[in-house]
Parts: C-alpha cells; sequence; structure tokens
C-alpha cells in the first residue's frame, strides 16, 4: 500500500473551508452576474427601444420630405443618451443620413455597422445585443406608411459599469470570506487539533520511553473530555499492570537467580532467557556473549560428545532434547556438557511454560560430583560386595551336607537364608559316634550381615574344639569327663556344651571386664541324638525347641540366657530335657529371625503361634512342602517389609 | 538434668525420658542396627537419673510393636537398672501392646518372669 502523504489537520480544515468560500462566491457572483447582466440588458434594451421609437416617429416627416438637415438635428437630440454611439437613417439599402458620437472614428463605425448589416437587411424591427453592443433598428412610419428605417446602436458601458461594481463588492466579499475561513480554520484547528497533538505527545512519549506513567488534561468538557479521562483510565490501568508485571519479573528473576541450578527458558530451539548460574557456569555477562562465544543460539551444541549413550543428545529419536525431557518427564535425564576442559554433568528436567508462545524450560543440576561419587561408591561397593560373596563361599562350606542328615533321618529340611549374603545364622550337625550319635546346634549370633558371620566362624572354631573333645571322649570313663561336655552320669550333655560355649566365647572375646567393648554372643539350641537309645536331649539359650508327637506339638523352652555378651553369667547352668524317641516324630528348631520377621497389617512379628498352626496344619506333608509353606508363608506375611534377620529353621523326621 | 528425647524413625522408637516428671515413653518400632549404640544414651540417662534425685515415682511406659532379639536384650539390660533401682524409689512400668500383638504380649510376660519383684503391668490396647 502506498503511504499517504502526510497533510496536517490545519491544512485541510484551511483548504476545505477555503475551497467552501471560494465555491459560495463563485457561485453567488455567477449568478448574481446572469441576473444582473439579463435585468440590465433587458432594461438597457427598453430604454433604448422607447427612445428609437419615439424618434422613428418624429423621423417620418423629414425622411417622407427628403429633409437631411431636419433629420439630421431630430438624431442629434439621442446624443442625451450617454451610451449612444451612432444613429443612421436608412431608406432602402442607402443611408438617408447618420450621425454619431464625437470621438467615435470611422473605422469604429464601419466595424459595427458591419455586423448589424449582415442581421438586418430589410428595415424592420430588430434588436441585437452582444457584450460591447446594443443595436436597436425601428421602421419610420407613420399610420401605414413606411419611409424607411432608424437604427441606433449603444454601447454597454453601463452595463460594464454595472457588472464592475458588482465584481469589485463580490471580490471584496470573497476576500473577506477567505479570511474568515482562513481563520475559522485556525480556530477550529486549534480547537480539534490541540487535544489531538497532547494525546499524540502523550502516545508518543509511552512508545519511546516504554512507561506508563503519564496523564494528559484538557480544559474543554466535551468528547475530548470524555477521550482523556478514557485514556487515562487506560494508561492507568496499563501502568498498573505494568508495574505488577514488573515487580513479577523482578521476584522470578531474583528466584532464578538465587538458584544454583542452571535455568533457562528456550523458544523454538534457542534460548530465550537463562539464570545467573548459566552465566556462572560459563563465565559470562549476559545471554548475547554466549551467542557470541560459542556461535550458538542452543544450548544443546555444547553436549558433550563424550557422553554415553544413555545421556540426552541434541537429538533423541527424532525429537529434540527438550521435547525428548518433557515427553518423559517420569525418566531421569542426564547432560553432559563440555566446558573448562572437563565434562560436566547434569541431571535435567524440563516443562512447557503456560503460555501460549511455546516457551519451555530446562533446569539443569548439577551432579558431576554426585556422579563421580557414585562411581567411586559403585567401585567400592562391588570390591566389597565381590569380597563379602567370596566370604559366603567359605561360609556355605561350613553348612553340613545333605547326605549326613540322610544317613540319621527319614526325612528333613534345612532352611538357611541368610539376610546378606552371609549371616550370623549358622547351624552344625556332627556325628559323634558311627552312626548312632548325632549333634545338631542351629545358632544364631549377634547381628547379621559380616559381623554375624565373623561370630559364626568364631563358634564354628569352638564347636570343632567341642565335637573333636566329645569324639575323643565319648568312650571314656565317666572319671575321665573333665571337659564339662558330658553330665555326671558320663553322658553328652547339650547344658553343658552350651555352657562350654558361654565360657569359651567370654574368654575369646575378652568379656569378663566391665569395660569390654565387644558384646557379641549368641542363642541358639543344640540337640544330642542317640538313634540306638531312641533318646534326644534338648537345651537352648532363649531358643526353644517344637516337636510333633501323635498329633500334637510341644514347646520346649530354652534357657532365658544367652551365649556370650558380656552381661552373661559365665556359671549359668542351662536347662536341659530329655526327650524318648518314637518312630513319625517331627523336630524343629529355629532362630528367632522366622518369627520375628515383622509384616501384617500392622507391623507386628509373625509370631510363635502363627509358626506353631503352620506346623500343625502342614506337619503330615514331606519335610520339603512344609519348608515351603513355610518359606511362602513368611513373604506373604512379610509383604513390602524388609527381611529384617537371617532366617534358619532345621526339621528333621525320625 | 536434662531431658532425653530422641525422635521416631523407621527403625528406632520415639523415646522419651523426663526427669522432672519422671515419665518415661518408648513408643515405635526398635530393631537398630547396632542397639547397644542406639540404646546407650537412655542407659546413661537412666543410670544418671538414678544416681541423682529421681521424681518421687517413675512411671516407665513401653509399647514397643516390633523389636528384634538384641533390641529384646537391651531391654532386659534396661529393666535391671529398674530392678536395681527399685528398692530406692517408687518405679511403675506399664508394658503396653495390641491385642492382636503375641511376641509383645510374650515378651512382657517373659519380663515380669524375670524381674518379678519389679512392678511391671500389661496393658493391652484392643
Amino acid at each position: 500500500m502506498a503511504k499517504k502523504k502526510f497533510i496536517s489537520i490545519t491544512s485541510k480544515l484551511t483548504y476545505l473551508l477555503s475551497f467552501s468560500a471560494i465555491l459560495g462566491i463563485v457561485l453567488a457572483s455567477g449568478a448574481t452576474y446572469f441576473h444582473t447582466v439579463k435585468v440590465q440588458t433587458a432594461k438597457d434594451i427598453l430604454t433604448l427601444s422607447q427612445l428609437t421609437e419615439i424618434v422613428a416617429l418624429n423621423l417620418f416627416a423629414a425622411v417622407e420630405f427628403d429633409d437631411e438637415d431636419s433629420s439630421l438635428s431630430i438624431l442629434k437630440t439621442l446624443e442625451s443618451n450617454e451610451n449612444l454611439q451612432v444613429a443612421y437613417i436608412k431608406v432602402g439599402d442607402d443611408i438617408f443620413s447618420s450621425h454619431t458620437r464625437l470621438g467615435v472614428s470611422d473605422d469604429e463605425i464601419k466595424a459595427l455597422l458591419k455586423g448589424v448589416d449582415a442581421e438586418h437587411q430589410n428595415g424592420s424591427s430588430f434588436e441585437y445585443i452582444d457584450l460591447k453592443h446594443i443595436v436597436v433598428t425601428r421602421p419610420i412610419s407613420f399610420e401605414d406608411k413606411t419611409a424607411g428605417s432608424l437604427t441606433v446602436i449603444s454601447d454597454t458601458k453601463a452595463l460594464e459599469q454595472t457588472l464592475l461594481e458588482l465584481l469589485v463588492t463580490q471580490a471584496l466579499a470573497a476576500l473577506a470570506a477567505l479570511i474568515i475561513a482562513v481563520i475559522i480554520a485556525r480556530f477550529l484547528q486549534k480547537m480539534f487539533t490541540t487535544p489531538i497533538f497532547s494525546l499524540g505527545d502523550a502516545i508518543k512519549y509511552i512508545s519511546t520511553s516504554n512507561k506508563f506513567d503519564i496523564t494528559v488534561e484538557t480544559k474543554s468538557n466535551d468528547e475530548f473530555k470524555l477521550l482523556f479521562n478514557g485514556f487515562n483510565k487506560m494508561v492507568s490501568i496499563i501502568n498498573n499492570q505494568n508495574n505488577e508485571l514488573k515487580s513479577q519479573k523482578e521476584f522470578v528473576t531474583t528466584l532464578l537467580d538465587s538458584q544454583d541450578q542452571i535455568i533457562v527458558t528456550i523458544k523454538g530451539a534457542d534460548l530465550s532467557s537463562v539464570n545467573k548460574s548459566f552465566l556462572t557456569f560459563f563465565g559470562l555477562s549476559k545471554l548475547d556473549d554466549f551467542k557470541e562465544q560459542y556461535n550458538a543460539n542452543s544450548i544443546c551444541s555444547l553436549f558433550s560428545q563424550n557422553a554415553p549413550k544413555d545421556y540426552i543428545h541434541a537429538f533423541m529419536d527424532g525429537e529434540s532434547w527438550i521435547d525428548y525431557i518433557i515427553n518423559r518427564p517420569k525418566a531421569t535425564h542426564k547432560i553432559m556438557i563440555y566446558h573448562n576442559n572437563q565434562d560436566h554433568i547434569f541431571s535435567v528436567t524440563g516443562a512447557l511454560l503456560p503460555s501460549n508462545d511455546g516457551l519451555k524450560f530446562a533446569v539443569f543440576t548439577d551432579i558431576t560430583e554426585v556422579e563421580e561419587a557414585k562411581q567411586k561408591i559403585e567401585v567400592i561397593h562391588k570390591k566389597t560386595r565381590d569380597s563379602i560373596e567370596y566370604s559366603s563361599l567359605i561360609q556355605g562350606a561350613l553348612i553340613p551336607e545333605s547326605k549326613q542328615f540322610n544317613q540319621c533321618f527319614d526325612d528333613y529340611f534345612s532352611l538357611w537364608h541368610p539376610k546378606d549374603i552371609v549371616g550370623g545364622d549358622i547351624y552344625f550337625f556332627e556325628e559323634l559316634s558311627s552312626q548312632d550319635e548325632y549333634l545338631l546346634m542351629v545358632i544364631d549370633c549377634t547381628g547379621h550381615g559380616v559381623p554375624g558371620a565373623f561370630v559364626t566362624m568364631l563358634v564354628k572354631a569352638i564347636e570343632r574344639e567341642i565335637v573333636s573333645s566329645l569324639r575323643s571322649n565319648i568312650r571314656a570313663t565317666v572319671d575321665e569327663t573333665t571337659h564339662g561336655l558330658f553330665d555326671s552320669s558320663g553322658k553328652v550333655s547339650p547344658a553343658k556344651i552350651l555352657t562350654t560355649f558361654n565360657r569359651i566365647m567370654k574368654q575369646l572375646l575378652k568379656q569378663e571386664g566391665a569395660d569390654s567393648i565387644s558384646n557379641a554372643g549368641f542363642d541358639g539350641g543344640i540337640i544330642y541324638y542317640n538313634k540306638k537309645e531312641k533318646i534326644m536331649r534338648f537345651a537352648g539359650a532363649e531358643t526353644p525347641l517344637f516337636y510333633m508327637e501323635d498329633g500334637g506339638l510341644t514347646v520346649i523352652k530354652g534357657s532365658r540366657h544367652s551365649i556370650g555378651y558380656k552381661k552373661s553369667d559365665v556359671n549359668f547352668e542351662f536347662q536341659e530335657h530329655s526327650i524318648d524317641v518314637t518312630e513319625g516324630m517331627q523336630f524343629y528348631l529355629t532362630t528367632d529371625g522366622y518369627v520375628d520377621q515383622n509384616g501384617g497389617e500392622k507391623g507386628f512379628c509373625f509370631g510363635k503361634k502363627r509358626f506353631q498352626n503352620l506346623i500343625i496344619e502342614h506337619h503330615q506333608e514331606s519335610m520339603a512342602d512344609q519348608q515351603k509353606i513355610l518359606l511362602n508363608e513368611l513373604s506373604s506375611y512379610q509383604g513390602e517389609e524388609e527381611r529384617n534377620d537371617d532366617v534358619t529353621i532345621i526339621g528333621l523326621k525320625i | 538434668m536434662e531431658n532425653l528425647s530422641i525422635e521416631e524413625t523407621k527403625y528406632t522408637p520415639k523415646i522419651s525420658m523426663n526427669a522432672a516428671t519422671g515419665v518415661i515413653e518408648m513408643t515405635g518400632k526398635s530393631y537398630p542396627e547396632n542397639t547397644f549404640e542406639f540404646y546407650a544414651p537412655v542407659m546413661s540417662w537412666l543410670d544418671e537419673y538414678f544416681s541423682e534425685k529421681a521424681a518421687d515415682i517413675t512411671v516407665v511406659n513401653m509399647e514397643i510393636i516390633y523389636f528384634n532379639s538384641s533390641s529384646s536384650k537391651l531391654f532386659f539390660d534396661f529393666f535391671d537398672v529398674l530392678d536395681e533401682a527399685k528398692d530406692d524409689n517408687k518405679i511403675e512400668v506399664n508394658w503396653i501392646y495390641d491385642e492382636d500383638n503375641e511376641s509383645a504380649e510374650e515378651a512382657g510376660e517373659d519380663f515380669i518372669e524375670d524381674f518379678e519383684n519389679l512392678t511391671i503391668k500389661l496393658v493391652v490396647k484392643s
């Protein structure tokens, strides 16, 4: 569109009013002129016609009687009309006589006559007028007789004079109108354009300064006042909103700048704004410096080439990196940025901002140190785990082989589940003399995991000592049984074995002194089984023995005393129980890991009662099935809870 | 002396020991990684409490819904201290447990058996 030339309102008003004035004057002048011409001409013709008629009447006799002199003197009277120029009498085609006003040249007369002659030949009545002349011809007649014709030619000076006066008057009027028009135009301009200009100035101020702290005033009370009030109100609203927006923006900027994380907004693929942390990280003072220094509008051009595959790259499956992150809000996204000769690792989140211009933002949290630490920890963890896993091989080697149980019992199960890879639970099964005397120990050492496993090693060493002592003395006489492993009648005594364990543990762990730092020990149960004599002896340290006989369950509580620990009494005597064994009896020895596992609705212990009920309910099933059931029940009770302790249960069937 | 207050965690109970009122409370679960270390401040507070002038009556409210065997041993030691102090102080222990919590009930009964001269009341919550 062609730009329209600027024309001020003043000019427009002046042009318009001048044009109107001139047009009015021209139209009025034209009308007056033509009216004046018409009226004046008619008047002049009438006057001249009347004069000519009267003179023609008077001339009849002179012409009839061919008296030229009298005709001339009559013609001379026509001079009373000051405009009359020429008068002549024609008889037939000849001029009878003529009179010319003094000072009119012959040439002029000829020119005048020339036109008249052509028009008028027959001497009848005739009137002609042009802008210069009035010509009137009247026949010179009396009654029915015509002697010739009289033609009078008058100039139009009277008309000209009238018209000139008219013209002058009207020119003056036109000039006055024009002046008035200009004055009115100036006034109107002032009235209309002054407020418009002040409004324009205000708008210009706003558009150049981008400030809205301005009001416009007008003295008049008209539509402009309404406009101004409306304008002021609008500007004030915008100003308030602007101030609010400004303070909000300052708040957001302060907030973003106070963050350690790098926070950027992105429009399309380009950086739109960045926070202070961004500038600090790249050592810049403003965003434009980034664009200049890295010749890039987007941060993704700095994503490191060294980044592992699972890191975010500039393009991911055909999506831009930021869209990829936004579309996967639950995943953890890592980005590597190469800067200052170092790869920095960031955890990045992103979101689409709730504006309609598609602005997105991304938050970069520097996790370089965390990642490095994580890697170190992973290495350490792997080493530790490898080490513990190897330890578990050693601990596993302590666990009795199944053939040992098989040669002694009809059926059995041994459930040994350390909470961690190694554990504080352990069990031993030893043949004391060929095929008829056996010793089973189920032991729950302090804690679990590595410290627990250490204690099991110690316990194993003591157990070897005890077992070898038992084996070498088992056939000895009563007097020779000085090792405290036999009762007064020389029989192998689990209760005495526990006391011996207690004594040795306390010695080895230096627990005799009150300031001893090691407070380790174990709870456990020991069964001595004499297959030949069909007798079983049991002693427990905080560990009960369960057994099924004829469909009924019996629980033998262990003594309320642990092995080891600072507080334990080195001379404590454990209670020993003797059971006559019959075919089909089933025995269960468990550490507290199983019954003490928390779970269920309220997070209570699994409990002894629940365990006992399971045994009663399923005792007729095979030992392998019972083991399965016990395990399933435990894990369903445990639910989401963690396993708290090592679990060991030994089930035996005679 | 100062009061002792320990916030509850997943593995340890909320503990509050008030020397002025003589009210000692433990609520929650108890299966810390290192039980003796965790309860060391409790035990030393108790020792100090009884070595200084204890309140006219000491009320111990224990509501431990779940505890491991080493916690059980620790509680034994804890009651042992109370047991030794009972001759010079008026001590009342409330062992509070849920009616469905058979293990807690059993433990309470065991403690009564172990410390027959100490006033331990079983309080069932239904």
